[in-house]
């Protein structure tokens, strides 16, 4: 079931001949528009997160029954939700659970998947059977499903145990990339000569092996952190995310899906948490563009 | 050929256990009695209660309660849901639902797919395919539940050109909408990494080799090219296709589809776990079943890895 590597090894391109410094990477994406204009989104949305008070100073928990689900007026620019609580600062407060996810998720997976995958690649044998056969284990049931059934036996689910249920289920893809990276750079001439003057093991994979391979599982988290950010939504659409009163763009599309009348309640978190997830995948996209040294000649 | 696929299959069986038996813990360990509150807030005798408790085995440990539902399982005495209507019954109405959802959506994720995917390869660089990699960028960023409900609002309510939801209007009616939406979901990935296989397959030295020998456009794109670039496209395709059930939980619960992912979600939060572990079975062996056609498929394409 080694296939899937095929699948982002073929988008992913492995890293031979002429690769970039980071100042040179950092240059390179820096004179890209489209990079620039995503980061400064993708940073605005991690301070709406951070510090909603800086964007409204309603109070979303404040509201007025008598103007449910009307639509805007002044001062409230996106209208009023179905218990009249101000739509546009429950807009802002829903940033934070999918900020957290893009975050905690996306470092936290490229970490576990980046470790497994190394000690999987680097140590075959006993350690590779290991973690090999677990993936497949994982990989073997649907992922929503497996997600699902763990977060039901959740009684109280905070943020932090939805991205670490993402976490736990979500390594093999990335762990397998990892690997297939680690297996074409491990008899390179630089690694067997780091063996030979007898550099320890663990330092040759930091220093030498994890550099040279990390580029498509970084290519392929930053393109993948959109996904989490919808899969956060989804699960609490499901009913299986966060529980009220948490405010989230996923509950919102919840509340949104029986109030059809009212479609400014689905716009605006759909709104942002599109740009949200477009700004990722772009940032993603010239990540790897500027990795791929096909593209430098 | 044979041996191969028997060795796949016996290797299968280790984690079909594994996974059903983890399925199975992880429904024991939800909190609360599946039969108090399935009655509400009604007060159940003693003896109703009990009599229930013994039909479905509640009482007895873990492993007896799994190895029991793995036996009913396989001897296909499926029994009843908690709430009393026969599983096998359910089955066969439910899988035709997720059955038609499925295939649908596959064909115009494919078509879709394969069809954008091969002429952006080819004319890379052209117009269409400067439209395309935007296309598949917004289809890819935009999370799929927006992308659902946007579809069902502006199709459904709106315009009134489709169902909204439910099965009332039959094959193909009521499925037009919600496969579309699973079609354009699954595209991108599936056009972008055509795309991809075929520019770098073009560019590789024995397209050159080909080409430096004199043969025709026509020879080198049909024998050529195609055959290796192929290869990642068939390998994307099987796991859309095993993990489109999965899919199928969003897409049944938006359009309130009456398939298999809604009765494995109901299943779920009602701690029945016979029914997750038989829906998680049946999902474990398509899995398996799809990636061995796909390695026989790849067999066939592709001689280097026939003899594996």
């Amino acid at each position: 079931m080694s296939e899937t590597s095929q699948v982002f090894g073929a988008e992913t391109q492995d890293l031979e001949g002429r690769t970039l410094s980071n100042t040179q990477l950092l240059r390179a994406l820096l004179r890209k528009p489209q990079f620039v204009i995503c980061l400064v989104l993708v940073l605005t949305f991690f301070l709406m997160a951070a510090v909603p008070r800086l964007f409204t100073s309603v109070d979303p928990h404040f509201c007025a029954l008598a103007k449910s689900a009307h639509s805007r007026e002044p001062g409230h620019p996106f209208g009023f939700d179905i218990q009249g609580c101000d739509y546009f600062a429950n807009v802002i407060y829903g940033a934070r659970p999918s900020v957290l996810v893009s975050l905690v998720a996306g470092i936290g997976g490229f970490v576990v998947a980046g470790i497994l995958g190394l000690l999987a690649g680097y140590f075959p044998g006993l350690v590779d059977t290991a973690i090999s056969r677990v993936a497949d284990v994982l990989f073997a049931l649907p992922g929503l499903i497996a997600l699902i059934v763990i977060l039901n036996s959740v009684p109280n689910r905070s943020i932090w145990i939805i991205v670490a249920i993402i976490l736990v289920t979500g390594w093999p893809q990335g762990m397998r990339v990892m690997r297939s990276t680690v297996f074409s750079v491990r008899n390179r001439e630089y690694v067997l000569a780091a063996r030979s003057v007898g550099v320890p093991p663990l330092r040759i994979l930091r220093k030498h092996v994890f550099p040279n391979a990390m580029a498509p599982l970084l290519a392929m988290t930053t393109l993948g952190i959109g996904g989490l950010i919808g899969l956060e939504a989804v699960l609490t659409f499901l009913g299986v995310g966060l529980q009220p009163p948490s405010i989230s763009w996923g509950s919102q599309f919840g509340v949104a899906a029986s109030y059809r009348e009212s479609p400014h309640l689905f716009l605006w978190p759909a709104l942002f948490i599109s740009t949200m997830t477009i700004s990722f995948m772009i940032i993603g996209d010239s990540i790897r563009d500027a990795l791929d040294p096909k593209l430098l000649r | 050929m044979i041996r191969f696929i028997l060795r796949r299959i016996l290797a299968a069986i280790p984690i079909g256990l594994i996974v059903t038996l983890g399925v199975f813990a992880l429904v024991f360990a939800m909190p609360g009695d599946p039969l108090r509150e399935l009655a509400g807030d009604k007060p159940i005798p003693a003896a109703v209660l009990a009599a229930k408790r013994a039909q479905y085995h509640l009482d007895d440990p873990f492993i007896v309660q799994y190895l029991l539902s793995m036996k009913d399982m396989f001897t296909g005495h499926f029994g009843t849901t908690f709430a009393g209507a026969d599983i096998a019954d359910q089955l066969r109405l439910r899988i035709p639902v997720t059955l038609k959802l499925a295939t649908l959506g596959l064909v115009f994720q494919w078509i879709a797919g394969l069809l954008f995917g091969l002429y952006a390869g080819f004319k890379r660089n052209g117009v269409m395919d400067r439209l395309l990699l935007l296309a598949t960028l917004v289809v890819l960023a935009v999370p799929g539940l927006v992308l659902y409900f946007t579809g069902q609002y502006l199709f459904g309510v709106e315009l009134k050109w489709l169902p909204v939801s439910g099965t009332r209007d039959g094959w193909p009616m009521s499925y037009l909408l919600p496969a579309i939406c699973i079609g354009i979901t699954g595209f991108a990935g599936l056009a972008r990494l055509t795309r991809t296989s075929i520019v770098d397959t073009a560019n590789s030295d024995f397209v050159k080799t080909a080409r430096a020998k004199g043969l025709g456009e026509q020879r080198i794109l049909w024998r050529h090219v195609l055959p290796n670039a192929l290869l990642p496209v068939v390998t994307l395709m099987g796991i859309d296709f095993a993990g489109i059930f999965a899919g199928a939980v969003l897409a049944e619960s938006i359009f309130n589809l009456p398939g298999l992912g809604q009765f494995m979600f109901q299943a779920i939060k009602l701690k029945e776990g016979g029914v997750v572990v038989l829906l998680s079975t049946l999902a474990f062996l398509m899995f398996i079943l799809i990636n061995l056609a796909v390695d026989v498929i790849y067999g066939a394409i592709d001689p280097r890895v026939r003899n594996v």
